[in-house]
């Protein structure tokens, strides 16, 4: 008896070994590091520095991580895996934390459409601009004004369905379609961003809870209509209790040109001031995005939004809209691209004319990235850009238009 | 007949033996360019072919996951076989059918191979990938031990009884439904048809010759 007591002692090790192997197995873990040098031409700092620059680096000319993230992902059954991206940033501050965490159901159903779901933290696909590891651009390091604000205010925190028609399940028919729909708690402040610091154009995800900064205008500031209104935006945060939704549709042709357009309403009730002097703000927005793939190794990128956002009750009423065309060149060892985008925000409200929204500009990205081994890549990137934005005239001596060119050396880990 | 062809059966006919015979396609697309991949049939119609049909089994066939595709996109399987799905990759992939005509589901861990089932109805069977959407693939099963895929030439050789009849049939995803010349009949020895699709092919959209990296975003 005691024999196989013993026996039973023995096993329990050798069964808790196993079941780790097993476990093992179904854990994914990748990673990506990413630090660059950058010159720049321009004085005012970065809005990371609470400045009113809207490009990531000013002529603080340092070695900066750019990008640090673990990708882990699972299968808790055939058809359900979890995946999440753990990010970590020392700008402006250090913060580390999940850009995404979602469980993926795929089940599979029925021979003519294909369905999807997803619960937690995650992207939209509305564009084309950010499909690698950890939702960067294989294409750019400065994302597009369109992607880096969806990086910085735009997360879908909720639960997300899409059913795919594709095409040859149907006749053999050349177009594939599909519906999504999501809805969602948080980003209740998205739009903060665009309302003062106008659109950006950098590479920065907003991190679960993290504080993203912008430069203390003074019409935010004291004794001001707007002063609860703090110089940062938590914009995940759920501040009236509201579902927001949004839906999509995307028709590719042939995987040779592929269009999708995206309705997003975050429904927030823009009366709604929160501690922290975080408003809801209503934000609705359309967005286009087309894919054309002219061979193997070139595509033509595009996507447009056009949407507004308000707050407080007829305080600020900002319309704005962007888009960009990126044309890239990728074979197995070198990816060129290259970029244009325009950005306007217009003050559309009347009630505070001390606060103007208005602003616009334009960016002409060039990138070269250089596939060292599977592991390395090394990268040099040119911005230019330029942008006005009145709110910057509330600061003595600062013009209301900043003309920059940024110049990036960058090398990059990934396993 | 051309007469190239007739010259060329007489010759054929003449080194063949007296139990076996070849039967040889050319197959060429509404461009006259050479159809690779097609799958050839011969369905035994005379009483000796079909006995003798009855007491032969194909070997079967195997479809492997390579660098995220399905390789061979198309496989030959007899009726009774079924289709082995070794994973060279060092990612999971999930095989799956959801045919009307056989549907199954299997999991294959990276380096691993999985048996599909056993085949039981013919035609084609649509074979994809949960995990990946682009991976496309299709098991075409046939219920005669006499089939053959064509080369990049387009061409196909199947060696068949002497002296019996038999149904030829052509397959290949993208062959038009409206196309006339699918089938015929034939009868050994020694015969050389040559095939040419009057209707254009469907689109290659989804065979595994355009992968782009980013196509599951």
């Amino acid at each position: 008896m005691g024999n196989i007591k013993m026996k039973k002692l023995l096993l329990l090790p050798a069964l808790v070994f196993c079941s780790a192997i097993s476990y093992a197995e179904t854990l994914k873990v990748r990673g990506l590091l990413q630090a660059s040098y950058a010159i720049s031409t321009e004085k005012e700092p970065s809005f990371l520095e609470a400045g009113t620059h809207i490009l990531r680096f000013d002529d603080d000319h340092r070695l900066q991580l750019n990008q640090a993230f673990l990708n882990l992902s699972g299968d808790l059954t055939d058809f359900v895996s979890w995946h999440t991206v753990f990010n970590f940033t020392h700008t402006p501050e250090s913060h580390a934390g999940p850009t995404q965490a979602f469980v993926k159901y795929k089940p599979i159903w029925s021979s003519k459409y294909r369905w999807q779901f997803r619960a937690g933290m995650f992207y939209p696909e509305m564009g084309f601009e950010n499909p690698e590891m950890g939702w960067l651009s294989p294409f750019t390091y400065t994302n597009s004004a369109i992607s880096s604000w969806i990086g910085e205010e735009v997360r879908t925190i909720g639960g997300e369905f899409k059913v795919t028609r594709p095409g040859r399940f149907h006749n053999r028919s050349p177009h594939t379609f599909a519906l999504t729909g999501a809805v969602y708690k948080g980003n209740d402040p998205a739009g903060t961003l665009l309302a003062w610091r106008g659109w950006g154009l950098h590479d920065k995800q907003t991190i679960a809870n993290e504080q993203v900064f912008f430069a203390d205008y003074p019409s935010i500031g004291p004794a001001q209509v707007l002063e609860p209104q703090a110089n940062w935006v938590e914009p995940y945060r759920e501040i009236d209790g509201r579902w927001g939704y949004q839906v999509g549709l995307h028709w590719d042709y042939q995987k040779q040109s592929r269009l999708k357009y995206y309705y997003f309403n975050n429904n927030a009730d823009e009366t709604v001031l929160a501690r922290g002097g975080q408003y809801a703000w209503h934000t609705i927005f359309h967005s286009l995005a087309w894919q054309y793939r002219f061979d193997k190794n070139w595509r033509l990128i595009m996507q447009g939004m056009h949407g507004r956002t308000a707050m407080g009750p007829g305080a600020v009423l900002v319309g704005f809209n962007s888009w960009y065309a990126m044309l890239a060149y990728r074979n197995k060892v070198h990816n060129v691209a290259l970029r244009f985008e325009k950005f306007n925000t217009i003050d559309k409200d009347t009630l505070l004319p001390e606060d103007d929204n208005n602003g616009h500009g334009w960016g002409l990205t060039a990138t070269y990235r250089y596939n060292v081994s599977k592991s390395w890549q090394l990268g040099s990137e040119l911005v230019m850009s330029e942008s006005w934005q009145a709110s910057r005239t509330q600061f003595d001596n600062t013009p209301a238009r900043i003309s920059s060119t940024q110049l990036t050396g960058v090398v990059q880990y990934r396993f | 007949m051309p007469l190239f062809i007739r010259s060329l059966l007489l010759l054929v006919l003449s080194a063949s033996n007296c139990w076996a015979a070849n039967v040889s396609f050319s197959i060429v697309d509404k461009d006259n360019k050479p159809l690779a991949d097609a799958i050839v049939s011969l369905i035994p119609t005379s009483k000796g072919a079909i006995n003798m049909a009855a007491t032969m089994t194909a070997p079967s066939a195997q479809m492997s996951q390579s660098e995220k595709q399905f390789s061979p996109h198309i496989v030959a399987v007899q009726q009774g076989q079924k289709v082995q799905f070794p994973n060279e990759d060092s990612i999971k992939h999930q095989v799956y059918s959801l045919s009307e005509l056989q549907q199954f589901d299997l999991t294959v861990e990276a380096g691993a191979t999985e048996y599909g089932p056993e085949m039981t109805t013919t035609g084609a069977i649509n074979i994809g990938c949960n995990i990946h959407d682009w991976m496309q693939a299709y098991v075409y099963v046939v219920n005669t031990p006499w089939f053959a895929q064509s080369d990049s030439n387009g061409s196909v050789s199947i060696t068949v009884p002497d002296n019996e009849t038999f149904r030829w049939q052509l397959w290949y995803p993208r062959i038009s439904d409206s196309e006339p010349s699918l089938s015929g009949e034939v009868e050994t020895p020694e015969q050389l048809i040559a095939i040419s699709l009057q209707s254009a092919l469907l689109p290659a959209y989804d065979e595994a010759s355009d992968f782009d990296d980013f196509d599951d975003y």
